[in-house]
Parts: structure tokens; sequence; C-alpha cells
């Protein structure tokens, strides 16, 4: 290859990554509100902390002022106008990169001196055009940010919604012999409103360990929920053998039992009421308890 | 005898045979000393590996201390607890001041030692004058480090002085080797230094002082990386905020001898020594180690606030004192002598491209270290003289380094083409155009101007040094120096793509859902375990990005002897990046978690890489084999050093 081709080549070669360059540049990717809170929060100093940033650190002042900038950005406040609130409110050493006014203007002026000094040092006397050149190049690359006004504020609404029991689903499949996977499953479905689909996955939960108390409250929940009340009897029954004195599972059963006019419910709500006797549903139970058979509403609170 | 008066008897020796090795340096200046010169000698190298050993018992016997946990040592009870495993034990000599101290001048006697058994007899010697310049050298560092040692020694450590040391530092192994890595690497530098002084005083030097300065340089300069390295991967896989350098003031410190060193290793390097390298050499050999004084001196005696320093402590003073005279040496040497070493009037041959884009690439690795001590020192002076608060941090870094950084890589890039002399060869432009072609891939892709510009230099990188490679009869220090050159250019660009990571922090209930960025995540379930020592709370979620969904099991340890919370982040890595879950906090009464999820595009690639460099360092060490390649090396050092003739 000649010389002249093989600089050809390599010139097309730089123009081809410019051009990777500029479209990386005119880039239209607007940051989210959230992504423009994190970039303000870097740059603030957590007051109480040594060497973190607002953004990173778990200090009680540090939650506290994340709280504030994210308020100002979805209120459309500026990156620029937030850190000078907090200048204003915690003096210059709050910034982590100190503006280009007071003392902070020294750490703009340092670098670049650095910069142009090695550059005029370095090159003696014959080259030191091109030195200065390099030089006032890199210094102006420094000095950039300072001259770019700052991102107009632009409120990006994003409150995108997942789909957990998507997630959920899939991974519960991948495991199907997982209790917290199934658990959470069939929690999400609950409280999506599919007490149904709920229903079953507790079921799945309760297969693989019936002697949880919980899962089998849920579990009697969403079935009862679903209009599977008599389904929901077996399962409060096992959980009462189990939990003689628990007053979630006496009142859920208790409730059941008493709508089927059995006496046998009163008797689990009196001991209900024994166990809990501030609670909140006390004068429901007591009502109950008075009035035989099954009142017009029939509470199915699961406790 | 209590192993106490034992250990400060073996510590105060240690100081007597180095003020030895400094009498026996200096006294023979006198001219009515002059007569016992020789014998001086011989007994200040003996002093000095006698200051070794008496270092290294007294290390010895702390350790043996630690280990079978003698409660007679009080700084024993303070730095172990009776659950600590025999690892961290071992470790705990550094996870305090004193002990820290001591470890450090049982490396620069170590160094010391190994240094004076190499080095032939009158070496130092000065034109002129008979005083053997690396034996005061070394006799006063010895001097310094044994006192300070002394003065804050773990053998006088009071039971009842300091809280228990921090559970950070038993929680990873990386953090056991982390800092002896670091003291190892500074120590190395002691010996570039002293050739400097003695380079500098004698106005000359030759090859066994290059190759000397280059091999001391080169084995730091591993010990460094690999610490480093290591300390940042700890950072990032205990820490729990998703970073792995914070710009910390003793991160800086540590990274400021990394880059000397990086300058000293291209002043003296086989390949790159250019026509005025014996001043460059003779100066920047010193200044490894001037940094490491000057850091020790800002980092230990509390001057500049720090998450890695220890209590304030009587040493400052003594530490301030001797960073001060260690850097005057070097200082008024360089600035009275340094021109002495001027090559001779430049030929035709000594100019051109090569060397100047060496030197370039020098200068701007000095103005990257003149930026970083700004930024680690400014903020002091600036509080201690106005009174004002400023605050330096990664911002100031980022955008300062951004251009420096670039131009580096750029000279990175090219001078190793140019020192080929090999012209626009084809598969030169072979490797333009790859790089050219990442460049618009990179810019279609991932849109960031940061990530495009590093990504086609580090194709160019690779790929003319892959072609280096193909060469036959490679020297060790060809392979090293491309893998490493290799590693570098990597690593910038995982680190600048690293910077790309999204974050986001939400508080899920059990079964909830939602968009951390560019993850999706649901809370499956939280646990709260007690084993005594720790509180656990630990939170499962499943987290799904485009390429596939996993498990998550972050943690949050309490340990309430310490009273400190520890992170216990989960990563999930994936060629193209970290999902990295932390949990931030566990709310019993309504079983949610606060959970932060970062995305972090190619930081699993770092660790990668960063071996890459340490791994060309070290292939560099390995001796060149005898025969062709030897005599091919003398043609290309002789075709490299126009001037070295003299």
């Amino acid at each position: 290859m000649s010389r002249g081709r093989a600089l050809t080549a390599v010139g097309v070669c730089i123009l081809v990554a410019l051009v990777g360059v500029i479209i990386a540049l005119a880039a239209p990717s607007a940051p989210s509100a959230e992504q423009r809170a994190r970039d303000v929060a870097e740059s603030l100093r957590c007051p109480t902390c040594v060497a973190e940033s607002v953004a990173d650190s778990q200090a009680p002042v540090a939650i506290a002022m994340r709280a504030l900038i994210d308020d100002r950005v979805h209120r459309g406040d500026s990156p620029d106008q937030i850190l000078s609130w907090f200048r204003r409110q915690y003096g210059e050493g709050i910034l982590l990169d100190p503006g280009a006014s007071g003392i902070g203007i020294l750490f703009w002026v340092i670098p670049v001196a650095i910069v142009i000094v090695a550059a005029l040092g370095a090159a003696g006397r014959r080259r030191w055009r091109l030195a200065t050149f390099l030089g006032a190049a890199a210094a102006a690359l420094i000095l950039i940010p300072l001259l770019t006004p700052g991102e107009s504020p632009a409120v990006v609404a994003e409150e995108d919604q997942v789909d957990g029991i998507d997630l959920l689903t899939s991974a519960a499949e991948a495991h199907p012999g997982d209790l917290d996977l199934r658990r959470g499953l069939a929690d999400a479905l609950a409280s999506a409103g599919r007490s149904d689909e709920a229903a079953d996955e507790y079921a799945a939960a309760y297969r693989l360990d019936p002697g949880d108390r919980r899962i089998a409250l849920d579990y009697a929940g969403a079935l009862i929920t679903s209009g599977r009340a008599d389904e929901a009897l077996p399962v409060l029954e096992s959980a009462h053998a189990r939990y003689p004195d628990d007053a979630a599972v006496l009142l859920l059963l208790g409730t059941l039992l008493d709508d089927r006019g059995s006496p046998r419910g009163d008797d689990l709500l009196r001991r209900y009421l024994e166990l809990e006797p501030e609670s909140a549903l006390r004068d429901a139970v007591e009502t109950r308890l008075v009035a035989p058979g099954p009142p017009a509403s029939s509470g199915t609170e699961s406790g | 005898m209590p192993p106490a008066t034992i250990g400060l008897t073996l510590q105060v020796l240690a100081v007597a045979s180095s003020a030895l090795v400094l009498a026996a340096a200096v006294l023979p200046a006198a001219p009515r000393w002059r007569p016992v010169a020789p014998v001086a000698e011989r007994v200040g190298r003996w002093a000095v590996i006698a200051t070794g050993a008496l270092v290294f018992a007294a290390v010895v016997l702390v350790e043996i201390a630690l280990v079978t946990r003698d409660e007679r040592l009080g700084f024993v009870t303070v730095v172990t607890e009776d659950a600590l495993p025999t690892f961290y034990r071992i470790t705990a000599l550094w996870s305090a001041m004193d002990g820290s101290l001591l470890l450090w001048s049982l490396v620069v006697a170590i160094v010391s030692a190994v240094f004076v058994a190499r080095v032939p007899a009158g070496v130092g010697r000065s034109a002129g004058a008979a005083l053997p310049i690396h034996t005061a050298a070394l006799g006063a560092t010895l001097l310094s480090f044994t006192t300070i040692s002394l003065v804050e020694s773990p053998f006088a450590a009071d039971a009842a002085e300091q809280a228990k040391p921090s559970p950070l530092l038993q929680d990873h192994p990386a953090m056991g080797v982390h800092p002896p890595l670091l003291y190892a690497g500074f120590a190395c530098m002691l010996v570039p230094y002293i050739l400097s002084l003695v380079a500098l005083a004698r106005g000359h030097l030759d090859e066994v002082w290059r190759r000397s300065t280059h091999r001391w340089t080169l084995v730091g300069w591993v010990l460094l990386t690999v610490g480093i390295g290591l300390g940042a991967w700890w950072s990032y896989a205990v820490l729990g905020w998703g970073g792995y350098w914070a710009w910390d003031p003793v991160e800086n410190a540590s990274l400021l001898p990394w880059l000397a060193a990086t300058v000293v290793l291209h002043s003296v390097g086989p390949r790159t020594r250019g026509p005025s390298w014996r001043r460059w050499a003779a100066i920047t050999a010193g200044l490894p180690f001037v940094l490491v004084l000057i850091a020790t001196f800002l980092t230990r005696s509390g001057v500049v606030a720090s998450i890695h320093a220890f209590a304030l402590s009587p040493v400052g003073g003594l530490l301030g004192v001797v960073a001060a005279l260690g850097t005057g040496a070097w200082l008024i040497l360089a600035i009275l002598r340094g021109r002495r070493l001027d090559p001779p009037a430049p030929s035709a041959a000594s100019s051109g491209a090569p060397w100047t884009a060496l030197r370039a690439g020098r200068i701007a690795l000095l103005l990257v270290l003149a930026v970083v001590l700004v930024g680690t020192v400014a903020p002091t002076i600036v509080a201690a003289t106005t009174g004002a608060t400023v605050s330096i941090g990664p911002p100031w870094y980022g955008r300062t380094l951004a251009p420096l950084a670039v131009a580096v890589l750029v000279l990175m890039a090219v001078t190793p083409l140019l020192l080929d002399r090999r012209g626009l060869s084809p598969s030169t432009v072979a490797a333009t155009a790859a790089g050219a072609a990442a460049a618009l891939v990179c810019g279609i892709v991932v849109r960031d101007v940061g990530t495009v510009v590093t990504t086609a230099l580090a194709v160019f990188v690779t790929v003319t040094g892959g072609r280096r490679l193909t060469a036959r009869a490679l020297r060790p220090t060809t392979v090293g120096s491309v893998v490493a050159h290799i590693g570098i250019a990597l690593s910038a660009v995982a680190i600048v793509a690293g910077g790309q990571s999204t974050v986001a922090e939400r508080t899920l209930a059990i079964g909830e859902a939602a968009r951390f960025g560019d993850v999706d995540a649901v809370l499956v379930s939280v646990e709260r375990v007690d084993d005594g020592r720790t509180l656990t709370a630990r939170a499962r979620l499943v987290v799904s990005t485009d390429t596939g969904s996993s498990e998550a099991a972050p943690e949050l340890r309490y340990y309430p002897d310490h009273a400190a919370v520890l992170a216990g982040p989960s990563i999930d890595s994936r060629l193209g990046g970290d999902v990295y879950v932390s949990l931030l906090d566990v709310d019993p009464d309504t079983d949610s978690a606060t959970v932060r999820i970062a995305s972090i595009p190619l930081v699993p690639w770092l660790w990668g890489t960063g071996s890459l460099v340490a791994l060309g360092g070290a292939i560099c060490l390995l001796p060149a084999r005898r025969g062709r390649t030897a005599a091919r090396s003398g043609v290309e050092e002789a075709r490299n050093e126009p001037v070295r003739a003299s």
C-alpha cells in the first residue's frame, strides 16, 4: 500500500469514527426525572459523612436531601437551580464540584494552569505553537462544562407499571418447590384482586408447608373472598388444631361456623373475645353472639 | 519475660541498628574516620540486614500473640475478639495505627536488606566524596520508620485505648491482603528513590542503575496494581454503594505513587528511553517514594479527613518531618543537579515523532498526577489558609481528568507504532478501520461520547497489540507491555461504560413489583436471623432485565457489639454488566423492604482487565531467554537508543 493510499484510508477511518461520535453527541435521550435527581445527588456531599455523596449515603440527612431533590425535580427545577439552592443553604462545601465563583474558582483555574504551564514548559522554543495549541485545547475541554448552559427543565412522567405477577409466575414455574416464590405470587395475585388464582397459589404453598400459620390464614382468606368458603373450613380446622389459641384463626373459623349455624362457632368467637378483649371487631362479634344465626352482612374479615 | 518487654527491646535494638547504618555511612566522610571507610561500609550493610531481622522478629512476636490471643499484650485485646477466625487474627496486625506502622517498617526494612544484599560494594560512592549515599539514605529512612514505629508501638498499647476493630475489615479476605500488598509496593519505591538521589548526586548513571531502577519500580508497580485492584473490588463487593472508587484521599494516596511509577517505567524501560532519558529517569525515579512519604503524612496524621484514616496520634508531627526531609532532599538535588544529567547535544536521531510522543505521554501522566494531587491536598490547604470549606469529589475529578485521560489513551495507542518505525503499515490501517467501525457501532448503540472514544481506542490498541504479539522471538518486556496496555485500554472502556449505570431506590411490600431503571424487580420475602454475633435482615427478590431474570438476596448485617451496620449487596454478574442489589432497610411491621438496584454496565470486565494490567507487569519481570533473542534484543536496543553509548 502506498503512503498516499494508506493516509487516505486512515483519513476515511477517522471520518467514520467522527460520525460515530456525532451520532452519540446528537443522542436525543433526555435524562429521566429519576436520573436527573440522581445526577444532582451525586454532585452533593453528604454533610454528615466522610467521602460520600448524597446519592450513595444512607445517612438520615442524605435520605432527606434525596427526597428534597426528587421533589424539586418533579416541580420542574433545573439541576443548576437545585444545586445553587443547596449551596445557599449549606455553603460552598456542599458541592463536590465547586462552582466557578468565590474560592471554588481556584479549582477551575488550577487544572487549566497546570496544563498550560506544562505545555509551554515541555515543548521548548521550536514547537511552542503546537504545544500552546494542545494546551489550549485541553484547557478548553476542561472548561466546557462551565460554558455549556444548564439543561432546560423538563419533567418526564414515568410511573411505569411493572407486572410483578408475570415475573413471579415465571420464577415460580422455574422453581415449583419454592415456598417464598409461591407465597409472593399468591400475595401479588390477592392484592391485584385476583383472589381465585391467589387461592390456587396459596393452595400450592399450603401443600408445601401446611403448618405455616400465615399461609393457612391467607389461603383461607383467599378461598372465602372468591366464594369458596366450604373449602376454607378444613384449612382453618387444621390450623385451629395446630394453634388452638390463635386469635385470627378463632375469629375466622368461628365466623364461618357461626354462618353455618354451628354452636361451636359461638364458643370459638367467645374464646376470641377472651384473647382479644381490646379487639376493634368486639362490637361486631358481640352482635353476632347475641343474635343467633347469620346477620345480614356476614363478616368475612380475615383478621 | 512478658512479650511487651521483649518486643520493645527488639524495637529499641532496631532503632539502634538503623542509627548504626546511618553512622557507618556518614562518619567516614570526616577526614579523621576516612581510614575505616571499608570497614564502615561492611558494618553498614550488616546493620541494614540486622535491622530487617529485628523488625521481623518483632512482627513475629505480635503475630504469635495475636494468633494465641495472648492477653498480656494490650494490642491483642484491642484489635481481636474471641470469635475472630485465625485469618483475621493474623491480619488484625494492620487493622490499627500502631500495628500498621510496624508492618510498614517491616516492609521498608525487608526492601532495604534485599537491596543492600544485591548491590556490589562501592556502587553508591559519590565521585570525590567518601560518602556512600545509598547507605546514608537507607539509614535515614530506616531510622525514621523504626523510630516512628517505636513511638507508636503495639507493644505499648493500652488495652482500654480503642474500640474493637471494625467488622468491615473482617468481612472479606481481600481486605486482609490489600494493605500489605500496597505497603510492599510503596516500600519497593524506596529503592528507585535512593537510586535517584545517588544518580543526581553523582551526576552520572549507567546500565546497572537503569536495570535496577526499572526492576524495582516494576515490582512495586505490579504490587500496587494488584493492591489497588483488590481494594476497589472489595469496596464494590462489600460496601453496597455500587462503586469501587470514591476519590477518597487515601485511595488517591495509593494512586499517586502508581501514576508516578508508570512515568518512571516509561522513562527507564528498554524501549521507552528517549534521547534525554537520563534526566527524566534520574528525577522521576525519586517521585513515587516522595509521594508515598507525602501521602503517609497526609493520611496517617489526621491532617486530611478520610474514611481510611485512623485516629489522630502523636506520630503525625514525626511523619511530617520525615516527609519534609525526604521530599526536600530529592527536590534540592533535582533542582541543583538535574541539569548535569543532560544528554549530549541532540542529534538528528534523537529528535523525532516517537520521542516526542513518549515525552508527551509522560507529561500527560504527570498532569493526571498533578490534578489528583491538587484535588487531594488543595481542600485542606484552602481550609487551613482561608477557613473556607471546599469539597472535591467524583464530579470534579471526572470533568478535569477526562481530557487528560483521553490524551494518555491516544498517546498510548499511537506511541508503540511510532517506536516500531513501520510507517503506515497495512496492519495499522486495518486497526484504524476496526477502531472506526467500533466507534460507529458504539455511537449508534450506546450513544455516549466517552464510551465511543474509549471503545474505538481500545479496539485499536488491542488489534495493534495483537499484531505485535505475532512477531517471532518475542521478549518478555514486549509481551508484558502489550498485555498491560491492552488491559489499560479495556479497563478504560469498562470504567467509562460503568458511568452509564442506572440506579433507583424503592420501598416494596412483599409481592409488590416496581421498575428500577432498566431492571424490574419484585420482593418475594423478608427474613431476619440473629446468630448471636450479628443480626441479619435478608430480602429475596426476583429481578429481571432484557437478558433474563434471576434471584437476588441482599442482606443488611448489624453488629450489635460494634453498633455497626454492614451491607451485603447481591451482585448478579452478566456479560454486559452487573445487576447490583442492596438492601437499605427492612420494616418489620409492614414486611416491606427498601431496596436499591443499580444496573452497572461492564463492571465485571474491570476485574479481568485490571488483572491483565498486573499480569502484563509481571510478564515484564520474566528473564529474557538467552541466545537468538538476546542478540536480537541487543540490536533492538541499539536501534531504539541512539545516544546510549557514553
